[in-house]
């Protein structure tokens, strides 16, 4: 009689020692066609791993050794922040680390971190938790990447560091990268396709591309797009919301940077210039100084802003109107025309003087009924 | 040179675990490397194999696993003319499993202990119980390759293969790097005359082959390693020209490479 059969035993074993292998092998064939297809892509793996290494030793730095970057995005720093900051710091501890860049004077350069380091000198600390990473290739992108994620930046920073960064690396003028930019969103706008530019941003790099030319996207505008869509921006909402904080008034810039004042209220407030209102300019600056006032004292929503802009418009808008002295000497003179001044004269000219008055009342009504629209809006 | 430590794992007992614990011990110190045989069976079975007598605890493993070792190895020379050493079980094992499942690193005691206090030995030759406890978890993770000595009977022979999975799983689970590797099968007190053993010998190679695992040739059932281990000796030194002596070579080549490995 045959003996039962052994192999069956074995059934769970080799299905397990199978895979096994398998997973050996394909973690095999990704080693060699990284190292084989690609070895710039080792090359950043190296870094990773040499960044990881790091960063499981984190090291603790002397706050005194670390230096600013000079590049760096975020220009506002307020004392409140840092002060806000510190309690954060004091209460919870650091939670992440800092990111430094080893100098060869032995010092170091921040790269991220700055309220966290401003704080720490604050609190008096004498080390930081750092990451010491080896210097990016690309500085002002670097720091740009890291700097973007954060919320707590105003628009203005933010629209300073990016068009600073736009500048270098298509090397135009601040003034023509804008220009570019603008133009480029306009025709975009013009030809009704802001949505494929705006889904843009979701896709691979080459895709982007494509994208790019089937909008008609070429040259400088081209780069110009791809480089906002590579850090993940929208450039539709890039022109309307952050372009526009480059060309505001310096008393309203330094509302957003020392008050905190909010990119869409500053936009309002700007709307309030010696042009529209019909005014000197250091008028404007005081009338736009007590509405930031306002704004920020009564805490105003954007939309309570517009009110407040609207009435400080009005006020000019019709004092104007009614001041007009030409129109009272006018009226003056009607007031002059008596029944019997009017006797004297011969029908011609009385003719000629009723069709001037009736046609100049349509242009009074039209006059009343438009003042009446602009300050219902 | 690579220090090896070698665990010879089975699920099953008496299929001859010891035996070919001091029989490839012998074979590579006539090739004049240095073995260290360590005894983590609580029935100490390698005193019997090698002519030791039992150890006070405080002289055996027992020590090197205890929570305050401090580097202080004991380990007895056996079969005096080759560079062998022994670290002696002892009863207390059982009750150190119990204590190690609920330490820190339990699992990675045995491991921690040659990392930090290495011996100098070539190779290491961890002698298991023949149960997938904690013993055997340590001897694991200690291990860069494992022995399975099986014999064609089917009660150890289903033990073999749920062997090769507790080593997968346990490694994984261990998060072993480098997993240690499965050295090979040797079939042990191979009986010409039984049936089951010549049938399931013919049925070894192709399970061997899937499992992607080395076959070693069978080591014979002979009455004369009975006798030997009676006098506390290997078959080699005991019987020098007897033909089972042979049946160690290939492992013991093996071991040799590995060893010499760059």
């Amino acid at each position: 009689m045959a003996l039962p059969k052994i192999a069956t035993k074995f059934d769970g074993a080799i299905q397990k020692s199978s895979q096994e292998q398998k997973i050996a092998e394909l973690q095999a064939e990704v080693e060699r066609l990284r190292v084989e297809r690609s070895p710039e892509l080792e090359l950043e793996l190296q870094k990773l791993r040499e960044q990881l290494q790091n960063h499981k030793s984190e090291n603790e730095i002397d706050v005194d050794l670390i230096d600013p970057n000079p590049s760096q995005p975020r220009q506002t720093i307020t004392p409140e922040s840092i002060q806000a900051k510190a309690r954060l710091l004091k209460k919870h501890g650091q939670i992440t680390p800092v990111i430094l860049v080893p100098q060869p004077n032995g010092r170091y350069m921040l790269l991220d971190g700055q309220l966290r380091t401003e704080a720490a000198k604050l609190l008096k600390w004498q080390k930081i938790r750092a990451l010491v990473v080896p210097m990016p290739e690309d500085l002002d992108s670097s720091a740009l990447m890291t700097f973007l994620g954060f919320e707590d930046l105003n628009p203005l920073d933010k629209a300073e560091a990016l068009v600073t960064y736009l500048t270098k690396s298509i090397g135009s003028s601040v003034d023509e990268s804008i220009t570019v930019l603008a133009t480029a969103i306009r025709r975009i706008d013009r030809d009704g396709k802001v949505k494929e530019l705006t889904k843009l941003a979701a896709v691979s790099a080459q895709e982007q591309q494509m994208g790019l030319q089937s909008l008609g996207m070429i040259g400088t505008e081209q780069d110009l797009l791809l480089l906002l869509l590579e850090l993940g921006l929208n450039p539709a909402s890039v022109k309307a919301n952050l372009m526009p904080m480059l060309g505001l008034p310096q008393d309203l810039k330094q509302a957003i940077r020392e008050r905190c004042l909010k990119g869409a209220h500053a936009l309002a407030l700007a709307t309030l210039s010696a042009k529209t209102l019909g005014i000197s300019e250091p008028e404007a600056t005081k009338e736009r100084k007590l509405a930031i006032d306002q704004v920020l004292k009564t805490n105003l929503t954007v939309p309570e802003t517009r009110e407040l802009i609207k009435q400080i418009k009005a006020k000019y808008l019709s004092e104007d109107k009614t001041e007009s002295k030409k129109v009272k000497a006018v009226i003056q003179k009607i007031r002059e025309l008596s029944g019997e001044s009017l006797r004297d004269v011969g029908t011609e000219q009385l003719q000629e003087l009723r069709s001037l008055l009736v046609e100049k009342l349509a242009a009074i009504d039209q006059a009343v009924s438009e003042n009446k629209t602009e300050s219902d809006i | 040179m690579k220090q090896i430590v070698l665990s010879i794992l089975s699920n099953a007992g008496g299929v001859g675990k010891t035996t070919l614990a001091v029989h490839i011990a012998y074979s590579l110190g006539k090739r004049g490397l240095s073995v260290l045989m360590i005894d983590l069976d609580p029935q100490r079975s390698l005193d019997v194999f090698c002519g030791l007598q039992p150890a006070e605890a405080p002289n055996t493993l027992t020590n090197v696993l205890s929570k305050d070792f401090k580097g202080d190895w004991s380990y007895v020379p056996v079969w005096s003319e080759s560079k062998i050493d022994v670290c002696q079980g002892h009863p207390l094992l059982a009750e150190m499993a119990n204590e190690l499942v609920i330490r820190k690193r339990g699992e990675y005691t045995l491991a921690d202990r040659l990392k930090s206090y290495p011996v100098p030995h070539n190779l290491i030759i961890l002698d298991c119980p023949a149960t997938l406890g904690m013993l055997n978890t340590n001897a694991l993770a200690a291990s860069t390759h494992v022995l399975v000595p099986v014999q064609l009977e089917m009660k150890a022979i289903s033990g073999a293969a749920e062997l090769i999975e507790w080593c997968i799983n346990t490694s994984d689970e261990l998060q072993l790097d480098p997993k240690p590797t499965v050295l090979g099968f040797v079939p042990s007190i191979y009986d010409e005359k039984v049936a089951m053993h010549r049938q399931y010998l013919e049925q070894l190679p192709e399970i061997a082959q899937r499992l992607q695992v080395k076959l070693y040739p069978k080591v014979r059932n002979s009455n004369e390693f009975k006798n030997a281990s009676a006098y506390g000796q290997p078959l080699q030194k005991y019987r020098p020209k007897h033909p089972a002596t042979k049946d160690f070579k290939q492992i013991t080549d093996d071991l040799v490479a590995l060893i010499k490995e760059k």
